[in-house]
């Protein structure tokens, strides 16, 4: 766990600089800096899970969370608010030339790439969040080890199945998935481990 | 929150018109950042410049930080106990479904056509196999973005010229 409060500070501003689409959106890129030298992948993976569980945004809540683990409340705040300036700023901006943003066909042309690319990180994330709880491994581990190393969690992919079912049947809400889940895996893993 | 800021703003407070809301959303899905954060900037400016921009921002920050400040002050220590170990790989495995079916809404939205195809499948495998960052995939992401449009633009306005 090395790494001084001053890279987090950039690392969050970085994140909210280039994060296109809120929600899962910053997932892949928050991972991408704070694992493994700040938080471990499971760590980072439970951050996210208590902050889809707790109201506000997801981005924000991990930003408190990882800065509160690393220097107390100090490091939540700093870490919350550069989290929160590139949005800001861009908004004000936006705000101040309108006219000038909305017929301007460079945005349009620079998010038509990111858009899609987004789409494909967050499909990276499923692989992120499903290693340890469903894979045995991290999946980047599998083509250095030749999948040999690679074990599938029966309870795991048992809950994996059941909330595909749910999401598809009922589109029930964050809390009820997450609590279902939460159910299921105390009383799957909760004996085992 | 869009229904419930619409509630707030233009219903009971009259302080924006519908298409005032509409006009914000679709500003919203261009710009980089935390949507809440960005929503409520600009919402703030429209209201009361840039005073109101920064207290917009502060507001909705202010709640979510307290609330997590308090679970991380007394979740530390319990997220180590074997049972709550327990729910939360459960709750692991239920996020990566979750996750699944996001990814399925917002391709359907944002994937038209071989580009587009392309793009998604260069993010995923860049970061899944090459582990390549992914700030930096995002920054090649829009320069190919633009690039590519701003050559088909070209290769439209010449074609239509031709023809002429």
């Amino acid at each position: 766990m090395e790494g001084s409060l001053w890279d987090l500070i950039v690392i969050f501003f970085k994140t909210g600089a280039l994060t296109f689409g809120g929600g899962y959106a910053m997932v892949p890129l928050l991972s991408a800096e704070l694992v493994p030298t700040y938080v471990s992948g499971p760590e980072m993976q439970t951050m996210i899970a208590l902050a889809q569980m707790t109201p506000g945004p997801v981005g924000l809540n991990t930003a408190t969370f990882v800065g509160y683990q690393q220097a107390g409340f100090l490091g939540a705040f700093l870490c919350t608010f550069v989290l929160a300036i590139p949005g800001f700023v861009a908004s004000t901006l936006v705000s101040c030339f309108k006219e000038a943003f909305q017929s301007s066909k460079a945005v349009v042309w620079t998010l038509s790439g990111i858009r899609p690319l987004v789409v494909g990180l967050i499909a990276a994330v499923v692989f992120f969040f499903a290693d340890g709880s469903i894979l045995s491994c991290p999946i980047a581990n599998l083509w250095r080890s030749g999948g040999s190393a690679l074990e599938v969690s029966w309870r795991g992919l048992l809950i994996f199945a059941v909330v595909c079912v749910m999401e598809w049947k009922w589109k029930p809400s964050v809390l009820v998935t997450l609590s279902v889940s939460g159910i299921l895996g105390f009383l799957l893993f909760g004996f085992v481990c | 929150m869009l229904p419930v800021a619409t509630r707030e703003f233009v219903d009971r407070r009259g302080w924006l018109t519908q298409d005032d809301m509409l006009d914000t959303v679709a500003i919203i899905q261009s710009l980089p950042g935390i949507i809440a954060v960005n929503m409520s900037s600009l919402i703030g400016f429209r209201i009361a410049g840039i005073a109101g921009a920064a207290c917009g921002t502060l507001g909705v920050i202010f709640p979510p930080f307290v609330v997590i400040l308090i679970i991380a002050y007394c979740l530390t220590n319990f997220l180590d106990h074997p049972y709550l170990a327990g729910v939360f790989l459960g709750v692991r495995a239920g996020v990566c479904a979750m996750i699944l079916f996001a990814v399925i809404r917002m391709g359907k939205q944002a994937i038209r056509g071989w580009f587009e195809a392309v793009l998604a499948l260069f993010g995923f495998i860049g970061v899944l196999v090459f582990d390549i960052n992914a700030a930096l995939l995002v920054v090649i992401a829009g320069c190919v973005g633009f690039c590519f449009q701003s050559i088909r633009q070209r290769l439209v306005i010449d074609s239509e010229g031709g023809k002429q």
